[in-house]
């Protein structure tokens, strides 16, 4: 593995055209610490320096996604990320849905600290009706002989996940063709416009005009879309990135790897900056596994998994409640775990990444079904607002109309649940309308539970309560369709 | 019915038995009250004393960390390296304070670690107290470095005015500097930075030494762009600082909140146990109470179905029946103290019995012989007559009986009023005028055709008392001879005396008092004769006798002289009567040989008693004075007492 990568990389590196422009590019970085699968940033670091060294014409494009989710963002709001990816000598940031997880002002706030433009074309704050203050539109940025237009545009979904209906998304060919006319007309001599898949299904391709390159954000395998136009998804906690070469009336792709980079010393140390002392906290260990588990973003995101269902025990016990539910795009690890694993803080820091708090709600059946119906509404699309859950058993089908997808629903013991008030504990980012969850503000939230504790901390403590856990799957979740119905559909 | 009788069939013992039951359970739930009560109040003083110190102490532990995050804020933000290290000594105290109430809190696992973080906490805000101190430092070094720069260029702007194109570019180049000092933003700085390069390359190919230092303290290392890397520099590590102790700070709040939890969860827990003691412990209470309750109620169902209903029965056999067949006994349970009541009662009934069919038949020969004999009986009840023998018949044949009221009516109430007092024998005897006999009336109860009846026997008691009645009469006789004069038959002296005596006793009218005297009886006595004497005293007795009313008392005083006893009687009568008699005496005209009037006289002196007191021996001696006076008047006359008249 490691020589066949080692392999590749040599030939990337036989590859390279020397004059060219590049602009390199990746997205979704939220992770600080070096992986297995040779995601680290100090070697992607050390490999923009090291091109930058070479060949002046080279800068680095970051797609965004990445100042949060991440347990130090919890605490910083991302202002470690700014500081790595000054130090990463990030040419200009394409902000991202993530980007706005604790506010429009956090945005703001951070541009201040940046050594890098932040771009966002198609989002205005609804205070203002303007662009985010610090971050522009549109950047026409020199590349060696040329000049690049970058444009960035988030999906509107932004509003159901993070900023809550703050902001004012445009989600129209004609606004972002209209830049890039501007910037050709400034003497762009390529348009480069990132975006996120959720975005080009408001938005087709084909409707957009004078883009040269679309760069897709994207947790998983770097993929050239198409070459004409020149579509390529980028992104993840791996070792890749994306290359684009310009060169006279022509712009190409192609997927570099960056594990067998040695890491850069400077950014280690801006690391070792705001981590160095935590291990006294990160390294405490928690529980030990009895069996394996996983945490794939598809089994969280479509039907039961068996580390969710400790994490929502927890949470229901935390809460005192009847059930409790969370969003799959609540758990970030994407990873499996074997039997005999020693979990520590810093496992269940990085599975929960958001922090987040617990409330405990007052809940109708009626309502508890409308939640449910919304957590399957958009499984085919592997949606973060899939449910977990605790204290319940629901069968969904996927194939029926939306809904109308909840088939049965008892409680942990398979007994029908009474027409009656339940006490229900939801994560606030859920209880804000996180995932377009709605909670009628009528209702009597029970607030004694929601302290300043985040949800890791009561997750850890519930698992430290016990020398050993077994993850298993308990039958809560049972897709009743044929599984082959559910293909994410990635672009 | 040969069943075995057991001890625990006695209803006592049983009774006992379930009672002695009650009791235990009261006592059970009284006991276990008692216990309870103790355990609430050891676990409330616990609370009290232990836990809820212990939580006071955690809310200080939890205020000293708050206030250790809020000195970590300031640090990051303190104006001076003086402000710094006055906040550092306060971060110390601080900590040291949250180290205290720590040690206090003992040596649990969620301690230690928190213990641990907390330790990790005071270096980490040293470090930052120096970044910040370095960061001012490299502020204060860019204003410098800025403030020379743009001397300079001010400089070489008055030194080359005789070269436009330098000119223009020092001025672009002033321009930018300026623009450094407003920049907000690193980004900014970065671009005015590279703009300075773009305007500074010149001067570096042409070699003019001010323009050479010039670069030197723009661009060098030294220079402006070095000092605001050493900012930019600076400034990271204070966030990297920073960021990493409010993680730290953010954990020990989160133990501390942890550790506050886990005693908060311990005292609910207790408190919930003690409300689950407290739940149970009424569940066992209202069980005892309802097994108090049912037993109690079996109690009452035994009761009524063993003891009250048997009971019942039985007196229903004894009332009505007056009779326990051996049915009935099946019935009860032989075997306990009712059923053996039955039994023996049954037995007691059965002798009965025998001895009424025996009484019946006795009645029944007692009537046969009562009906044969000769007996003068009738038998009744309250009302009616149930027999009658001839011979009683006899006795009423005026009455013709044939019923209670057809008794003379005096007879039927004695009757009644003997039967009601239970009276044996009527206390007067019953004369029959028609047959002139006398009965002796005796009553008995008897059974007659088995009915309670009252036997009426009439025996015959007539000689009884004929004698008895004759025995009387003889008595009054020997009586009255006692106080009769045998010559004269008048009333004695003896009678005096008692009328004396009478009279004293009841004086209730006044009373004449005629005392008489036989005038010259002496001289007659001696020539005639005693026996001619007596004739004369006799004929004179009858004539007083005679004139005597019939509420007079006529007395032979002795000798020769009477006294007359006249109640109620007035002077002008008693002297009447006195005349009467002396005249009538004369009339007789017996002749007395040496009386100076010829015949035989009388004298009498009279008195009547003024009042009633008066004794009656006093009134007697006024007339024998008036008698005395009488006699020397000459005899043959009445005189009244002076004091009379």
């Amino acid at each position: 593995m490691r020589l066949k990568t080692w392999l590749r990389f040599m030939l990337v590196l036989v590859a390279w055209p020397v004059s060219a422009e590049t602009l390199l590019f990746t997205s979704n970085t939220p992770e600080l610490y070096p992986q297995d699968n040779g995601y680290s940033l100090a070697k992607m670091a050390n490999y923009v320096a090291r091109l930058k060294q070479q060949d002046e014409a080279v800068k680095l494009l970051h797609g965004g996604d990445s100042l949060s989710p991440n347990p130090l963002s919890v605490y910083d709001h991302g202002a470690h990320l700014v500081a790595i990816f000054n130090e990463m000598s990030v040419d200009v940031l394409a902000l991202n849905r993530r980007e706005f997880n604790y506010g429009i002002d956090q945005v703001t706030l951070l541009s201040g600290q940046s050594a890098f433009p932040m771009v966002l074309s198609n989002l205005r704050d609804k205070r203002t009706n303007k662009p985010v203050a610090g971050v522009l539109t549109h950047l026409l940025m020199p590349l060696g002989r040329y000049r690049i237009g970058i444009l960035s545009a988030v999906s509107d979904s932004i509003n159901s996940t993070y900023l809550f209906d703050q902001a004012r998304v445009k989600q129209s060919a004609e606004h972002l063709n209209g830049l890039a006319a501007g910037l050709k007309s400034q003497g762009a001599d390529f348009t480069v416009l990132v975006t996120e898949a959720d975005y080009l299904e408001q938005v087709p391709l084909a409707k957009l005009k004078g883009i040269d390159v679309v760069l897709i954000t994207y947790e998983g395998p770097d993929t050239i879309v198409s070459q004409q136009p020149l579509v390529i998804r980028s992104g993840g906690i791996d070792d890749e990135m994306v290359a684009l070469d310009f060169s006279d009336q022509q712009v190409s792709g192609s997927i570099v790897k960056t594990a067998d980079e040695p890491p850069l010393r400077s950014l280690e140390a801006v690391i070792a900056r705001y981590t160095s002392q935590l291990n006294v906290v990160l390294e405490q260990p928690i529980t030990t596994l009895s069996a394996p588990m996983d945490s794939y973003r598809t089994t969280l995101r479509s039907g039961e998994s068996s580390w969710a269902n400790l994490v929502l025990d927890a949470v229901r016990d935390y809460g005192h409640a009847d059930f409790a539910a969370l969003g799959g795009g609540s758990f970030r690890g994407d990873r499996s775990y074997p039997a005999g694993y020693q979990l520590t803080r810093r496992d269940i820091q990085k599975e929960l990444p958001f922090g987040g708090r617990i409330h405990v709600v007052d809940i109708t059946l009626s309502q508890l079904k409308q939640m449910l119906e919304h957590g399957v509404s958009k499984v085919a699309a592997l949606d973060g607002r899939f449910l977990q859950v605790s204290g319940l058993i629901y069968h969904y089908d996927s194939s029926r109309p939306v809904g109308q997808r909840i088939v049965t629903l008892t409680d942990a013991k398979g007994h029908p649940l009474d027409d009656r008030v339940y006490r229900l504990a939801v994560s606030d980012y859920m209880l804000r309308g996180g995932d377009d969850y709605q909670f009628d503000q009528a209702q009597a939230y029970l607030n004694e539970a929601s302290q300043q504790r985040l949800i890791w901390n009561i997750v850890s403590d519930y698992l430290a309560n016990r020398p050993s856990v077994t993850p298993a799957i308990e039958g809560r979740i049972i897709p009743v369709s044929p599984a082959s119905h559910l293909v994410p559909s990635n672009l | 019915m040969s069943r075995k009788t057991k001890w625990f069939h006695s209803l006592r013992v049983r009774i006992s038995l379930v009672i002695l039951l009650i009791v235990l359970l009261l006592e059970a739930s009284g006991g276990l009250s008692l216990y309870y009560f103790g355990a609430l109040n050891n676990a409330v003083k616990a609370q009290a004393e232990q836990k809820l110190p212990t939580l006071r102490v955690l809310n200080e532990t939890q205020l000293g960390i708050t206030r250790l995050a809020n000195l970590s804020s300031m640090l990051s933000r303190s104006e001076s390296p003086a402000h710094s290290r006055i906040l550092m000594a306060q971060v110390t105290r601080q900590a040291n304070q949250v180290k205290l109430g720590l040690d206090a809190l003992g040596e649990g696992e969620q301690v230690q670690a928190l213990k641990q973080i907390v330790a990790s906490v005071v270096p980490s805000m040293a470090r930052i107290s120096i970044a910040k101190d370095h960061l001012d430092q490299a502020e204060h070094q860019l204003g410098e470095k800025l403030a020379q720069a743009i001397r300079l260029t001010t400089g070489a702007i008055v030194g080359a005015q005789d070269k436009p194109e330098d000119l223009a570019k020092l001025n672009i180049l002033l321009i930018n500097l300026s623009q450094l000092l407003t920049a907000d933003t690193h980004y900014a700085e970065s671009q005015i930075i590279s703009t300075i390069e773009t305007t500074m390359a010149p001067f570096a190919a042409k070699a003019v030494p001010t323009h050479v230092y010039l670069r030197l303290v723009i661009l060098g290392e030294d220079g402006v762009a070095g000092a605001l890397e050493q900012r930019a520099q600076y400034r990271a590590e204070m966030h990297g600082l920073d960021t990493q102790n409010r993680i730290l700070l953010g954990n020990v709040v989160d133990f501390g909140q942890r550790v506050y939890d886990d005693m908060q969860d311990d005292i609910v827990e207790q408190a919930r146990r003690t409300s689950e003691q407290a739940t149970l412990f009424a569940q066992f209470l209202v069980a005892i109470l309802v097994l108090q309750l049912i037993i109690a109620l079996l109690l009452i169902v035994f009761l009524h179905k063993q003891l009250f209903k048997r009971l019942q029965a039985l007196h229903g056999l004894v009332s009505r029946q007056k009779n326990i067949t051996s049915q009935d006994l099946d019935h009860f349970d032989e075997r306990n103290e009712v059923g053996a009541l039955v039994k023996q009662l049954q037995q007691y009934l059965s002798t009965i019995h025998q001895q009424q069919q025996q009484i019946a038949l006795t009645s029944q020969q007692l009537q046969t012989v009562i009906k044969h004999s000769q007996m003068k009986v009738a038998v009744m009840d309250h009302e009616h007559l149930l027999y009658c023998s001839e011979s009683l018949r006899q006795i009423f044949l005026e009455h013709n009986l044939s019923a209670v009221e057809d008794f003379p009516q005096t007879l039927i109430e004695q009757l009644r009023i003997a039967e009601a007092g239970q009276i044996k024998q009527l206390p007067e005897a019953y004369f029959d005028r028609l047959h002139q006999r006398w009965y002796d009336i005796t009553l008995d109860a008897i059974y007659w055709n088995g009915q309670a009846s009252l036997l009426v026997s009439f025996i015959d008691a007539t000689e009884r008392v004929q004698a008895a009645q004759q025995y009387e009469k003889t008595l009054i006789e020997v009586e009255s001879e006692a106080y009769i004069d045998p010559l004269t038959r008048l009333f004695n002296r003896k009678m005096f005396d008692r009328q004396v005596t009478l009279y004293d006793a009841n004086a209730q009218q006044p009373m004449a008092v005629l005392l008489f005297d036989v005038d010259h009886f002496k001289g007659y006595n001696d020539r005639l004769g005693h026996l001619q004497g007596d004739k004369v005293l006799q004929m004179v007795a009858n004539v007083i006798q005679r004139n005597t009313p019939t509420n007079g008392l006529a007395i032979r005083y002795g000798g020769e002289e009477f006294v007359v006893l006249l109640p109620a009687t007035e002077a002008e009568l008693a002297v009447n009567i006195a005349q009467t008699i002396i005249e009538d005496v004369y009339a007789q005209e017996v002749p007395h040989p040496t009386s100076p009037h010829q015949f035989l006289s009388l004298s009498c002196g009279v008195s009547v008693s003024c009042d009633s007191s008066e004794a009656l021996l006093n009134i007697f001696d006024q007339a024998d004075k008036s008698l005395y006076k009488a006699k020397h008047c000459g005899r043959n006359c009445v005189l009244l007492n002076k004091q009379a008249a």
